[in-house]
């Protein structure tokens, strides 16, 4: 078998983030959480169909039929919720590396004021009052953020939106692949079989069969 | 049980090929060239802090020691300080400040990696992603037969799908909260809770 497109090194993998974002900074930068997280891309797809159509472009009618029912109907009962899911865990992850980074900064920021302390002690001991305060004010940062931060708490919400995404994104493939149980069934008790599973998952449960 | 003919089969197969394990393989890729970039970048603000700060001890060390122990001429019981104890004191002042901050900026970096665990997500996905070529290996090779196409295309699938889900369970332990973020926090928020007792004690002895 011959894969369609052999040059895959310029492209990028299909997902719901931005293409390219904060592309001229340095790496460790463009990883860095946003402030303002953009919304949900409604229209987003697993599959690009352009290249879908393609594809389909070289079978028979029927075959092409057939695929775009499959997709059709995977698009009806699953993806919308792989979207809200794959949507929540970004969200999410954002969320749980801004605090933690507001953490990180506040951490430094503690021990530059502690090491201030300590070397003003002799030297411009009139300055330690308003380093206290300073301390002070670390310390109401850092509380407000744990209590503001925990609810939902963002890692756990993370993990778990992610694990429903890529759960639910597999499902897509196996249907649209007839494996195993979509094989086993044929017309409208396959489809109700997607619709259930679909859900299961979305739910956090095992879909069974 | 399945009613598919030859040809659906093949562009079932194409499409699992191009925009599940083709794009998964690219998304691990791309992630290991990424987080191994970032780790790198990292890595060398970290060391660079840490050089910086020996260097910036050693000098203020150095400079102490020249202009300001006893019988040095910028030194406490020096009957006539030359001209430049001023900027030699500026200058060291200036080198204990960076001894001090330089350290703090280091464990941002620090902090960072341990966040964003690139090293360890980068050997993950290396090996989520030599395992899609094992699994990529399974794909009905040209001229398969009718009757054994289908089973090629379902253990080829069913492999691929099993490296994913195996992939996404490893993500998930790998990622936990740094060690010393949880301390901090925990320590400020006693910190917080101490002041604000504090606080209230004063308040009520003056009532």
């Amino acid at each position: 078998m011959t894969d369609q497109n052999a040059s895959l090194s310029d492209v990028e993998p299909i997902h719901q983030g931005e293409q390219n974002f904060r592309g001229s900074l340095p790496e460790w930068m463009r990883q860095l959480p946003r402030i303002q997280f953009p919304p949900m891309d409604e229209n987003f797809q697993l599959i690009d169909k352009k290249k879908l159509e393609h594809m389909l472009a070289e079978s028979t009618p029927e075959v092409a039929q057939r695929i775009r029912e499959d997709i059709d109907h995977l698009d009806r009962e699953l993806l919308h919720l792989f979207r809200e899911r794959d949507y929540q865990a970004s969200y999410h992850q954002n969320r749980y590396r801004l605090y933690q980074v507001l953490y990180i900064l506040l951490a430094a920021a503690a021990s530059m004021v502690g090491a201030g302390m300590a070397l003003a002690l002799n030297s411009a001991p009139h300055i330690i009052p308003a380093l206290a305060i300073l301390e002070v004010l670390i310390a109401a940062g850092t509380t407000y953020l744990a209590t503001v931060g925990s609810r939902p708490p963002p890692l756990a919400t993370w993990l778990e939106n992610r694990r429903r995404a890529e759960y639910l994104r597999r499902e897509y493939f196996r249907y649209l692949s007839n494996l195993s149980p979509y094989d086993q069934q044929k017309g409208y008790l396959r489809e109700m079989l997607l619709a259930k599973r679909a859900a299961r998952i979305n739910q956090g449960g095992d879909p069974g069969v | 049980m399945s009613t598919i003919n030859r040809q659906e089969l093949e562009v079932r197969y194409q499409i699992f090929d191009r925009f599940i394990l083709k794009d998964q393989k690219l998304y691990y890729d791309k992630a290991i060239k990424r987080y191994r970039a970032a780790a790198n970048q990292v890595n060398r603000f970290r060391a660079g802090s840490a050089a910086l700060t020996a260097i910036a001890a050693g000098s203020a060390g150095v400079l102490v020691s020249s202009f300001f122990t006893g019988g040095q001429v910028c030194g406490v019981d020096a009957a006539d300080p030359a001209s430049y104890c001023d900027a030699a004191r500026l200058g060291v002042g200036a080198l204990v400040l960076l001894a001090m901050l330089l350290p703090a900026i280091g464990s941002i970096f620090s902090t960072l990696m341990e966040l964003y665990q690139w090293d360890r997500l980068s050997d993950l996905y290396r090996s989520a992603s030599e395992n899609l070529v094992v699994a990529d290996a399974m794909s009905p090779p040209e001229g398969t037969p009718d009757d054994e196409f289908l089973e090629y295309f379902r253990e080829y699938a069913e492999s691929a799908l099993t490296v994913m889900n195996a992939e996404t369970a490893q993500w998930g332990q790998s990622i936990r909260e740094a060690e010393d973020l949880k301390k901090f926090i925990t320590a400020q928020k006693a910190r917080a809770q101490a002041y604000q007792q504090d606080m209230g004690e004063s308040s009520s002895s003056r009532s």
